[in-house]
C-alpha cells in the first residue's frame, strides 16, 4: 500500500516529538496514564489539521500549543488527584549516583508543588527549549512578565528544595 | 550592568547569557560563582524532568491514528454509499414519475389513468345516486344540483398528483369517461392523446375533463355537469 506524503510527515512528527510532548504532558498533569492520553490526543488533533503546519521548525511549538489546549479542556471537565512521587519513572536511572537519585526525587517533588503559572513557563523553557519571547507568545503574555515568572519559578523551586532537604536531613 | 541585574536575568534564563552579562560575570567573582551554581541547578532540573517515555508510545499513537483514519474512510465510503443509493433512488423515482406521467400534460395523465383502470369501462349499469355522491363528498365537493343520469362508475382516484372523482357515462357510441378534479384549475382546451379526445373545462372549484373516442356528446355533457357542479345551465362554450 502506498503511503501518502501526509502520512509520512505525520509519522516523522510523532517519532520526533512524542518524547518531548509526553514529558511536557506529564509535568503538566502529574499523571503518567493521563499524559499518554494527552499526548495521543494531541497527535490525533495534529493529524486532523496537519495542513496547517507549514514549517518544520514550528512543529514543536505547534504541538505544544495543541497539547496545552487539550490539557485545559481536560481541566474543564475534571480535576485530578495529586501524583504519588513514587510512581515517577525516569530515564537512565542506572547511570545515576544515589545522591543524584535523591536530588532528582526532591526536585520532582518540588516541581509538582510549584503553582501552574510558574511551572508551565519553566517547563516550556527547560523541556521545550523555548526562549522567553517564544514562551511569551505561547502563553499570551509579555516577555517581561515571562522573565519575572521564570525568575520567581526558580526562586520558589530552590526555596521548596531547601525545605525538602531540611526535612530529608531531619 | 550590576550584580542584581545580572542575577535577575540569569534567574530568568540561565542558558542564555548576553554579551553584557558575560562582561559582568568576567569581572565579578561572586556572579561567576552564582552562575556556576545556577548551571548546576539547571542540570539537575533538566535531568529530573526527563521522565521515561512509555515503551511503544509512538507506535500506539500511529496505530490510533491509522485506526481512526480507516474508520473515517469507512464512514466516508458509507456516506458516499448513501449518496449513491440516494442518487439511484432519485433516478428511479424520476423514471417512475415519468412512467406514471405525474407531471405530464393533463390530457396525457387522464389517458394514462384510463389505461391503468380498464375495468371502469366494463359495466353499463347506472349506479345508485348515493354511490356517486360518496366520492364527491370524500373529495370535499358540494354538488349544486342533481347529478347527470346514467353514471356507471364512480371512484375517488388520484390522477398524477391530483385528486379526482373518476366516472364513466355509457353512451350509444361508446363510454365517456368523466373526471372532476376539484382542486386543479386547468385552462379550457380540447386535446387528442393516443387516439382519445380530451376536453378540459374549468368548472366549480376545479376542472371537469371528458375523455372519449368520440366527441359528439361532449357539449351536452359539459352543460349537464356545469349544472350539477355550479347550479347553472349555461351553454357550453363552443357549443352550437
Amino acid at each position: 500500500m502506498q503511503v501518502s506524503s501526509r502520512q509520512r510527515q505525520f509519522d516523522a512528527l510523532v517519532r520526533a516529538h512524542n518524547g518531548d510532548l509526553y514529558r511536557y504532558a506529564y509535568w503538566l498533569c502529574g499523571d503518567a496514564a493521563l499524559a499518554q492520553d494527552l499526548t495521543q490526543e494531541t497527535f490525533l488533533r495534529a493529524w486532523r489539521s496537519l495542513d496547517a503546519l507549514r514549517e518544520t521548525d514550528a512543529a514543536k511549538a505547534w504541538l505544544i500549543t495543541i497539547l496545552r489546549r487539550e490539557h485545559a479542556r481536560l481541566y474543564e471537565r475534571k480535576s485530578f488527584d495529586t501524583t504519588d512521587i513514587g510512581e515517577l519513572d525516569l530515564d537512565d536511572r542506572d547511570s545515576l549516583s544515589p545522591e543524584q537519585l535523591g536530588e532528582d526525587s526532591l526536585v520532582r517533588a518540588a516541581m509538582l508543588q510549584l503553582e501552574p503559572k510558574y511551572r508551565e513557563p519553566l517547563l516550556l523553557q527547560v523541556l521545550g527549549g523555548f526562549s522567553c519571547e517564544e514562551i511569551a507568545r505561547e502563553l499570551g503574555l509579555g516577555a517581561a512578565a515571562v522573565m519575572t515568572q521564570l525568575f520567581r519559578a526558580r526562586q520558589k523551586l530552590k526555596h521548596l528544595l531547601g525545605a525538602g532537604r531540611g526535612e530529608a536531613s531531619a | 550592568m550590576n550584580c542584581l541585574d545580572y542575577r535577575r536575568q540569569l534567574g530568568a534564563d540561565p542558558r542564555r547569557e548576553t554579551p553584557e552579562m558575560q562582561e559582568h560575570r568576567r569581572g565579578c567573582a561572586g556572579c561567576a560563582a552564582h552562575q556556576a551554581r545556577s548551571l548546576g541547578f539547571e542540570l539537575a532540573l533538566k535531568r529530573s524532568l526527563q521522565v521515561a517515555v512509555p515503551d511503544g508510545l509512538a507506535e500506539r499513537i500511529l496505530l490510533a491514528q491509522a485506526t481512526g483514519e480507516r474508520g473515517t474512510r469507512t464512514r466516508r465510503r458509507r456516506r458516499w454509499g448513501w449518496l449513491a443509493a440516494a442518487a439511484v433512488l432519485v433516478a428511479a423515482l424520476g423514471v417512475g414519475l415519468q412512467q406514471l406521467q405525474l407531471f405530464a400534460p393533463l390530457a396525457r395523465q387522464l389517458v394514462v389513468h384510463l389505461q391503468h383502470e380498464p375495468e371502469a369501462l366494463l359495466t353499463h349499469v347506472p349506479l345508485p345516486v348515493a354511490e356517486i355522491e360518496r366520492p364527491f363528498a370524500q373529495r370535499g365537493v358540494v354538488l349544486a344540483a342533481p347529478l347527470p343520469a346514467g353514471i356507471s362508475y364512480a371512484q375517488p382516484c388520484p390522477v398524477g398528483t391530483m385528486g379526482s372523482v373518476h366516472m364513466v357515462m355509457p353512451e350509444p357510441e361508446g363510454p365517456v369517461t368523466v373526471f372532476f378534479l376539484p382542486t386543479h384549475r386547468e385552462r379550457r382546451g380540447d386535446y387528442v392523446d393516443q387516439g382519445m379526445h380530451v376536453r378540459a373545462v374549468p368548472m366549480g372549484t376545479g376542472t371537469l375533463a371528458l375523455v372519449a373516442a368520440d366527441t359528439r356528446h361532449f357539449d351536452a355533457l359539459e352543460a349537464g355537469w356545469r349544472y350539477s357542479l355550479e347550479g347553472t345551465a349555461a351553454t357550453a362554450a363552443g357549443a352550437p
